[in-house]
C-alpha cells in the first residue's frame, strides 16, 4: 500500500503546488488523478516515483517498488531507433511485441525524429509497457492520438496493467473508465 | 552526394588552374619563380621519395599528436570537474579564456625560454586544443538531456549505466566537434611553433630551410602536405568518432 500522509511540495515557498495532500493507493489499484490545469497532478506522480521528495508530511510503501512510465513529454533517446528506445528498458523481443501491440512494426527501424508526434507517443508508451514493473504511471499518455489508436493502446494498457498498481493523469473521463479507474479529483 | 563530390572535384580543378595561369604570369616579370601546381607536384614526389621526409613528418605528427591527446584527456577531465564542482570553474575561466585569446606566436617566443626546442611544437599544440575541449564538453554536459536522465532512473537503470548509455551519447556530438576542430588546430598550431623555434627533424623546419635555400617549389610543397594532413586527420576523426552510427534521414 502506497501512501501520501499531508503531503506538501512546493517549488516556491509561497506557493506550494501540493498542500496537505492524503492518499491510499492499495496494491493493484487504479487510480486516475483529475482536475484543472496547474493543480498539482503532474507533480504528485513525480512524488510518487521520487524524482521530487516532500516538504512537509510523507510518502510510504513505495520503497522497492519497480516503476515504469509515460512522462508528459516523450523523453526517447534522439540516437536510438524505435526499437532501441525500448528494448533499452526490456529485451528485443518483448520490445517487439509491445510496439506490433500498438501498430508500429513498420518503424522499429526509425529514429524518434522520423516519427510522427503520435507515433513518438505511442513508442513511449509501448517502452513503458515492455517494462516489467510494479507501478505503471501514466501522464496524459494519450494525448495527440486518434480515438482508433486510443482505443489499441488503452487495450494494450489493460493488458500490460493486469496485477500491477496504475496511476495516471488524464483529461479524458472516457478512457479512466475504460481502463476501469477510480478517480481522485485535486 | 556524388554531386557534392563532383562540385568539389571542380573547384579544386578551377583554382589550381588559376593557380598554374597566375604563376605563368607572374613568372613572365618576377625573379623569384612561383612554382606552379606541376612544380610542387613535382617537388611533393621528390621529397616523397626520400626517407627524411618521411621520419621528419613522422617526428613532427607525433610531437603534436602528444600534445593533441594530453589536451583531449584534461580538457575533458576539467570539463567535467568545472560542470561538477562550479568553484572549479569559475577558478578555471580566466586561464582558458587567456588561452584562447593569446596568439599562438607570442606564448612560442614566451616558452622558448624555459622549454626545450623538442617540446613546444606539443605544448603549444596542447595550449591550443584545451580550451576547445573543455568548452565543448563543457557545454555538451551542460546540455545533457535532464528529462532523459529522470526517465532512466525512473525505470530503475543505475547512475553508471545512465552514463553510459544516455549522458555520453548526449555528449558525444560536442566532444566529436571538439576533436575534429581540435586536431585542424593542433596541426597548424603545432607546425607553426616549429617554424618559429627551428625545432630539429620537424616539418616547420624544413619548411623554414627550404625558404632559406630559395627552393620555393619545396616550400608549397611542404605547406600542401601540412594542409592535406590536417584536412585528413580531421575527416578521420570525424569518421572514426562517428563510429556506424547513422543520421537521421
Amino acid at each position: 500500500m502506497i501512501r501520501f500522509e499531508n503531503v506538501t511540495f512546493f517549488y516556491q515557498a509561497r506557493r506550494p503546488v501540493v498542500e496537505n495532500f492524503s492518499l491510499e493507493i492499495p496494491d493493484g489499484d487504479r487510480l486516475c488523478l483529475s482536475g484543472p490545469s496547474g493543480e498539482g497532478k503532474t507533480t504528485v506522480l513525480r512524488l510518487l516515483m521520487g524524482l521530487e521528495r516532500p516538504r512537509r508530511g510523507r510518502i510510504t510503501g513505495t520503497e522497492g517498488l519497480r516503476f515504469s512510465a509515460v512522462f508528459q513529454e516523450d523523453r526517447l533517446i534522439p540516437e536510438r531507433t524505435a526499437l532501441e528506445n525500448v528494448a533499452l528498458f526490456s529485451d528485443d523481443e518483448t520490445a517487439r511485441a509491445a510496439l506490433a501491440r500498438l501498430g508500429l512494426d513498420d518503424v522499429l527501424r526509425s529514429l524518434p525524429v522520423e516519427l510522427s508526434g503520435g507515433q513518438r507517443r505511442r513508442v513511449a508508451l509501448a517502452r513503458a509497457l515492455a517494462h516489467p514493473c510494479d507501478v505503471l504511471v501514466l501522464d496524459e499518455a494519450l494525448t495527440g492520438l486518434d480515438e482508433a489508436a486510443s482505443e489499441r493502446c488503452l487495450a494494450a494498457i489493460r493488458r500490460a496493467a493486469e496485477g500491477k498498481t496504475l496511476v495516471l493523469v488524464t483529461h479524458e473521463s472516457a478512457h479512466a473508465a475504460a481502463l476501469g479507474a477510480r478517480t481522485v479529483r485535486l | 552526394m556524388a554531386r557534392k563530390r563532383w562540385h568539389t572535384a571542380a573547384a579544386v580543378v578551377f583554382w589550381l588552374l588559376l593557380w598554374q595561369a597566375g604563376a605563368m604570369l607572374a613568372n613572365q616579370r618576377l625573379l623569384i619563380p612561383i612554382p606552379t601546381p606541376a612544380d610542387t607536384a613535382a617537388a611533393l614526389a621528390r621529397l616523397g621519395g626520400t626517407g627524411r621526409f618521411w621520419l621528419t613528418a613522422g617526428a613532427s605528427a607525433a610531437r603534436i599528436g602528444a600534445g593533441f591527446l594530453l589536451a583531449v584527456l584534461l580538457g575533458t577531465a576539467c570539463a567535467a570537474a568545472s560542470e561538477r564542482w562550479g568553484w572549479f570553474g569559475t577558478v578555471s575561466e580566466p586561464l582558458v579564456r587567456l588561452m584562447r585569446t593569446v596568439p599562438v606566436a607570442v606564448v612560442t617566443i614566451l616558452v622558448f625560454l624555459w622549454l626545450p626546442r623538442g617540446r613546444i611544437p606539443g605544448f603549444i599544440a596542447f595550449l591550443t586544443v584545451f580550451p576547445i575541449v573543455w568548452s565543448n564538453v563543457a557545454q555538451g554536459i551542460r546540455h545533457a538531456d535532464q528529462g532523459l536522465v529522470e526517465m532512466a532512473a525512473v525505470f530503475g537503470m543505475g547512475r553508471r549505466e545512465i552514463l553510459r548509455q544516455i549522458t555520453l551519447p548526449g555528449i558525444r556530438p560536442y566532444f566529436t566537434a571538439a576533436v575534429a576542430t581540435g586536431l585542424g588546430f593542433a596541426w597548424k598550431s603545432g607546425v607553426a611553433a616549429e617554424i618559429i623555434c627551428r625545432t630539429e627533424l620537424s616539418l616547420g623546419s624544413m619548411l623554414w630551410s627550404s625558404k632559406s635555400a630559395v627552393a620555393y617549389d619545396e616550400v608549397f610543397a611542404l605547406t600542401a602536405v601540412i594542409v592535406i594532413a590536417s584536412a585528413a586527420l580531421e575527416t578521420v576523426a570525424r569518421r572514426l568518432l562517428k563510429g556506424g552510427r547513422r543520421d537521421p534521414v
